[in-house]
């Protein structure tokens, strides 16, 4: 069974089941709409219905247990035990013996392991181990092994768990040449075990065991993860407070219990002190070492391997092949830091690396595959935004290339602090007697050995401090040019700037701060940045130190030099001195300077080599790079416009330099033409290549947001992004951006109050924040968002809009009045006659909606903005079929499309012909948007379903509709009620009143997703009928009494409010 | 025909709830909760996170799937 098919057949039989049989058979015939094998396998299971009876309305009683006698520890092959018949053994150690079987009751194959029978005299520990593993087990999570059965057999413990075909990862590792699995594998199978101990540590629960005997892999792909709990069982009753002699001499009189080896093993587990979640992190990472370099960290006698666990770090992985992602390297080494406080705290900031590297992994391995869209570059028209909230959007800021943020605090650790994993309570002392038992022969010897490697490891791993860590910030000042050639004006600065953000480690201030920083010293934001200015800004701010550039002229050669300086005290940090023997090479020898400088600074050998495109290859021409600079001082003033000449003569000047095409997509973007920015941004991704790991993470966001409309594609690379630079402010940023689109609201509050805890002075982090609390019916916080904002100076249309759908909310006709006021007389007041006219809709004043609209589209036409124009007059169409009033939706679609063929005029175009039944032409259209946007997201995943939905519900099959609104869910958020409308609509078709009923209601409960829309107050009356429809009249009169409130001014006339009044006098 | 309680073959139920979990896993709790589980309807709703009347009716259509799947 499909489940589509299922979902077609369910509301269709429910239905039928509550009519009496005779009318059956008609209706679903009537429902099926000629699918007559649907009718045939709902009557089927009508009648299937109607002869179960008693059919699995009670559980059989208890069968009788088979009683066994004596139980010998082995052969058991054959033997039944309890409701489990033996097949086979599959594994014996310490821990006692796993055999296959077959659990008679229920027909499945189980794994039945029997504990070693010195377990049983454990008492209380074995009762702890049942309980964590019967709880391990009851989280229910597909990477953790399932336990059946629990008992006890003539003095043995045993185990019944699911059983797991496959191999283990030790199995899988040794079949793998140089025992070394592949890179995607590795990461994959972590990142599943990580997902397992995140939840199992969610729980309280620790492994303590991890490791690849303990690891199953099944064929599927699937892993699990076995045993927990079990290690717990070794755990000593007593508390750790032996001498290690006495360890000793514990241990070698309980011989019984052998641990295998203890490379897994924690520094925490090998000192015998008190484990927690942490210690899963570290033998998690020991796994992770050796399955991507084949060989385990600690290698070498047991001895060994516990002082090197204690006192040694491993080799590092870049040793093992030159494709080892430095990522890699760093997540590891965090998983195996000595001292547990500093490692990874919990598992799900782990879960985040890795999963992130992976994302990262795959994103590059396709950005090789895929080849340069230009063949469908400029036929693509009106790749524009989708729709109201994108009109308003523009969170498109960016600083660009010295966008590096200065985190005032850093955000990860943060956010670490305050979500420490709870420790068990439960969990007891540890000491490691098992282990020290393998010390025995060692002897004293072992403790001078480790003395003297201590000692070691202090030695060679000492070294100076470095200049800056990466908690610190560093500003850029001017360049001084006593060259007295003004090409190198601001040029050097800009090229420096464009060569140290692709750094992780540098944090460079924003340069919107730099300006915000002047104004507050009462300087001119465009004022040059002096040496002694750099320096009062950074003790103002915080900035750890600032970058001073020079060149001179030196014969008919040029030198450059670079300083780091700390802000503080004045002293130098990093100096670098290069020469260019001619103009040409002064752009080659910058580039080679500021990478010295990094290494200067402090940054690791590693991150330079991966993180490293020379500016060179940004761009070759010291004029284009000029061009460049003054492009962005003009956009860094606000003049979008007027920063247009310059990135366009940068571009003409080197039709390779991929970043100044995305600064003039970004600024065609910001003056609302994009179809413009679709098309440049084009001509930066083909070039993507060519520019560092950080401009083509941002080009390739742009890209996907703005061209292919691959919203979840965006959200990906900019996670990406995020990632591998968390101090930038436009990464949480611009994912404030994203996420709303596809109403993820959520986590945009979490992405916006990021960005504006790096960067407060960005107006579009604000708006994104206020907005996405709002889509949540967070009202109040909305407003404070925005009363803080403009208590900074900051405002603009966006907080007005807002602030009016606030008001609405509430009623305050008054604070309503205030924004209209503010807009006028503005270049976008157009915005402010739309809300009027949703606002007239939403009270059924259906006449003077029409008025306002028509004024909303002159003014935005007047105001060259063609395309808002289009929007509002599809909108128009879109209202007249709601009302159903289609003889006046007809000619507005025509009209919305000869302004403009964008996402928003022709989905919501296509929409109001659907729900006039003009199936034909709506095919038409949803024919365009299918072939000019084959990727975009929601077109494809909500919109399209949506119209389709709209077109079967006009050919009377409801069933139909439903299914297809299925993929809608998803992003219903954004759908500005139409899904939940339809769903509704369609089951009041298919008379299922309590989901018509659910779906009127998640409207009423989400107002914040479209505040103003007309299909608000519809909801209370679709409500009403499916109350009355489930026969509930106390709620359908009440949702009437709400729908005739909201509408007691509407038009008379309309014939949805005289249908609603004949309706209510009849549950009246 | 109706199956005969006491002969209800709980391995082949087994595979026939596998089934019905691939395409309406949350038909496949209920059938777990009330059978299984031995729970009510409203036991079972308050477990599953919907309605009584929500159990009822896919009860009944797990029922009646499971009796077609089984006879």
């Amino acid at each position: 069974m499909k489940p589509e098919r299922w979902a077609q057949i369910k509301p269709i039989f429910h239905a039928a089941a509550e009519r009496p049989a005779d009318e059956r058979a008609a209706f679903i015939r009537s429902e099926c709409n000629g699918d007559e094998s649907l009718a045939v396998e709902i009557e089927s299971l009508l009648a299937a219905h109607d002869q179960a009876g008693s059919f699995i309305e009670a559980f059989p009683s208890d069968e009788t247990t088979v009683a066994f006698e004596d139980l010998p520890i082995e052969p058991l092959i054959g033997q039944q035990i309890g409701p489990y018949k033996v097949i086979k053994m599959i594994g014996r150690g310490g821990m006692g013996e796993v055999y296959l079987a077959q659990d008679g009751r229920l027909g499945r194959k189980v794994a039945l392991k029997l504990l070693p029978a010195q377990f049983t005299a454990l008492g209380e520990r074995v009762r702890r181990f049942e309980q964590e593993a019967r709880s391990a087990s009851s989280l229910n999570h597909p990477n953790i092994i399932t336990v059946h059965d629990i008992g006890e057999i003539e003095g043995r413990r045993y185990l019944v768990t699911e059983y797991v075909e496959g191999k283990t990862l030790r199995q899988r590792m040794e079949s793998a040449p140089q025992q070394r699995v592949e890179l995607s594998e590795a990461l994959e199978v972590a990142t599943q075990v990580v997902t397992a101990l995140a939840a199992a540590h969610e729980a309280g629960i620790v492994h303590r065991d991890i490791k690849p005997e303990n690891i199953m892999l099944r064929p599927d792909g699937l892993v699990k993860v076995l045993d927990f709990g079990l290690a717990k069982l070794t755990e000593p009753a007593a508390p750790a407070i032996g001498t290690e002699a006495s360890a000793i001499g514990r241990a070698s009189t309980e011989s019984g219990v052998v641990m295998g080896t203890p490379r897994y093993m924690s520094p925490e587990q090998a000192r015998g002190q008190r484990v927690d979640a942490r210690t899963d992190i570290w033998s998690l990472g020991v796994l992770l070492y050796e399955m991507a370099s084949g060989r385990p960290p600690f290698e070498g006698t047991t001895a060994d391997v516990l002082s090197m666990i204690l006192h040694r770090e491993p080799p590092s992985l870049l040793l093992y092949s030159s494709d080892m992602p430095a990522e890699l390297e760093r997540i590891v080494t965090k998983t195996l830091r000595k001292d547990r406080e500093e490692r990874y705290q919990v598992v799900k900031d782990l879960a985040l690396d890795l999963k992130s590297l992976k994302q990262r992994m795959e994103f590059e391995a396709e950005l090789e595959r895929s080849t340069p869209p230009e063949e469908r570059s400029a036929a693509r028209r009106g790749v524009a935004s989708g729709g109201r909230a994108a009109a308003r959007a523009g969170a498109v800021t960016d600083e660009g290339a010295a966008a590096r943020a200065g985190a005032v605090t850093d955000e990860g650790a943060a956010q670490t602090g305050g979500a420490r994993e709870r420790h068990t309570p439960s969990s007891a002392e540890y000491i490691a007697g098992e282990i020290r038992r393998h010390k025995q022969g060692v002897g004293l010897t072992a403790a001078v050995v480790l003395a003297l490697i201590v000692a070691a490891g202090a030695f060679l791993f000492s070294h100076r401090a470095p200049a800056l860590t990466e908690k610190d910030t560093i500003l850029v000042a001017d360049f001084v040019n006593t060259t007295g050639d003004a090409v190198f004006d601001g040029t050097l600065k800009q090229g420096l700037a464009v060569q140290l953000a692709q750094s992780p480690f540098l944090n460079i201030f924003p340069e919107t701060r730099v300006r915000q920083t002047l104004r507050l010293m009462n300087r001119a934001p465009e004022e040059r940045v002096t040496k002694d200015v750099a320096r009062e800004i950074c003790q103002r701010q915080g900035v750890k130190a600032y970058l001073a550039g020079s060149i001179s002229s030196l014969g008919s050669n040029y030198v450059i030099t670079l300083e780091g300086i700390n802000a503080q005290s004045g002293e130098e940090m990093a100096r670098e001195q290069v020469e260019a023997t001619s103009k040409e090479g002064v752009l080659k020898a910058l580039s080679q300077a500021a990478t010295r400088l990094r290494e200067g600074l402090g940054e690791s050998l590693q991150s330079i080599q991966k993180f490293d495109t020379p500016l060179e290859v940004t761009t070759s021409s010291l004029e284009a790079l000029k061009a460049f600079s003054l492009g962005r001082e003009q956009e860094l003033a606000g003049k979008f416009l007027e920063s247009i000449p310059f990135f366009q003569r940068a571009v003409e000047i080197d039709p390779n330099f991929a970043a100044a095409w995305l600064w003039l997509s970004i600024q065609y973007s910001n003056t609302n033409q994009p179809e413009l920015a679709a098309q440049y941004v084009e001509k930066a991704f083909a070039l993507r290549d060519r520019v560092s790991e950080y401009e083509k993470l941002r080009i390739s966001m742009f890209y996907y947001d703005n061209v292919t409309g691959e919203v979840d594609k965006a959200i990906e690379t900019q996670e990406l992004f995020k990632r591998s630079y968390p101090r930038d402010h436009s990464g949480p940023g611009n994912l404030s951006h994203l996420n709303p689109q596809i109403g993820q609201f959520e986590k945009a509050v979490a992405e916006a109050q990021e960005a504006i805890h790096i960067n407060p002075s960005v107006f579009a982090y604000h708006t994104n924040l206020m907005e996405a609390f709002i889509r949540l019916n967070r009202f109040a916080e909305a407003e404070e968002v925005c009363a803080q904002a403009m208590g900074q100076k900051l405002d603009g249309t966006n907080f007005h809009a807002g602030l009016y759908e606030i008001a609405f909310v509430r009623g305050d006709a008054a604070a309503m009045q205030q924004q209209l006021d503010w807009a006028k007389g503005r270049p976008d007041e157009y915005a402010a006659v739309d809300w009027q006219t949703e606002t007239a809709a939403f009270a059924g004043h259906y006449r003077r909606s029409q008025d306002f609209s028509r004024r909303a589209v002159d003014a935005a036409v007047h105001g060259n903005a063609k395309e808002v124009a289009a929007q509002y007059t599809a909108e128009a169409a879109l209202r007249s079929a709601a009302f159903g009033q289609c003889q006046q939706a007809k000619a507005p679609v025509a009209q919305a499309l000869a302004l403009e063929r964008s996402k928003a005029s022709l989905t919501r175009g296509a929409l109001a012909l659907a729900l006039c039944g003009e199936a034909g032409q709506a095919q038409s259209i949803i024919d365009e948007l299918t072939k000019r946007y084959p990727k975009d997201t929601l077109i494809n995943s909500l919109w399209l379903p949506t119209i389709r939905a709209a077109v079967e519900t006009n050919r009377n099959n409801p069933a139909g509709a439903i299914q297809l609104l299925e993929t809608a869910k998803r992003y219903e958020g954004v759908g500005e009620f139409w899904p939940q409308t339809l769903r509704g609509h369609a089951y009041l078709r298919v008379r299922a009143g309590a989901e018509a009923r659910s779906e009127f209601q998640k409207i009423l409960d989400h107002r914040g997703y479209a505040t103003i829309s007309a299909l608000y107050p519809l909801a209370h009356l679709g409500l009403a009928r499916a109350a009355a429809m489930t026969g509930d009249a106390a709620t359908a009169r009440t949702a009437y009494q709400n729908f005739l409130a909201l509408w007691k001014d509407a038009d008379p006339d309309l014939p949805v409010l005289q249908e609603a009044k004949r309706e209510y006098e009849t549950v009246k | 025909m109706p199956v005969d309680e006491s002969q209800l073959d709980l391995l082949a139920l087994d595979q026939a709830l596998e089934e019905l979990a691939s395409f309406d896993p949350q038909q496949c709790r209920i059938v777990e909760a009330k059978f299984f589980g031995g729970l009510s309807i409203e036991e079972t709703a308050e477990v599953i996170g919907v309605s009584p009347a929500t159990v009822k009716r896919e009860w009944a259509l797990a029922k009646a799937w499971l009796f077609r799947e089984l006879s």
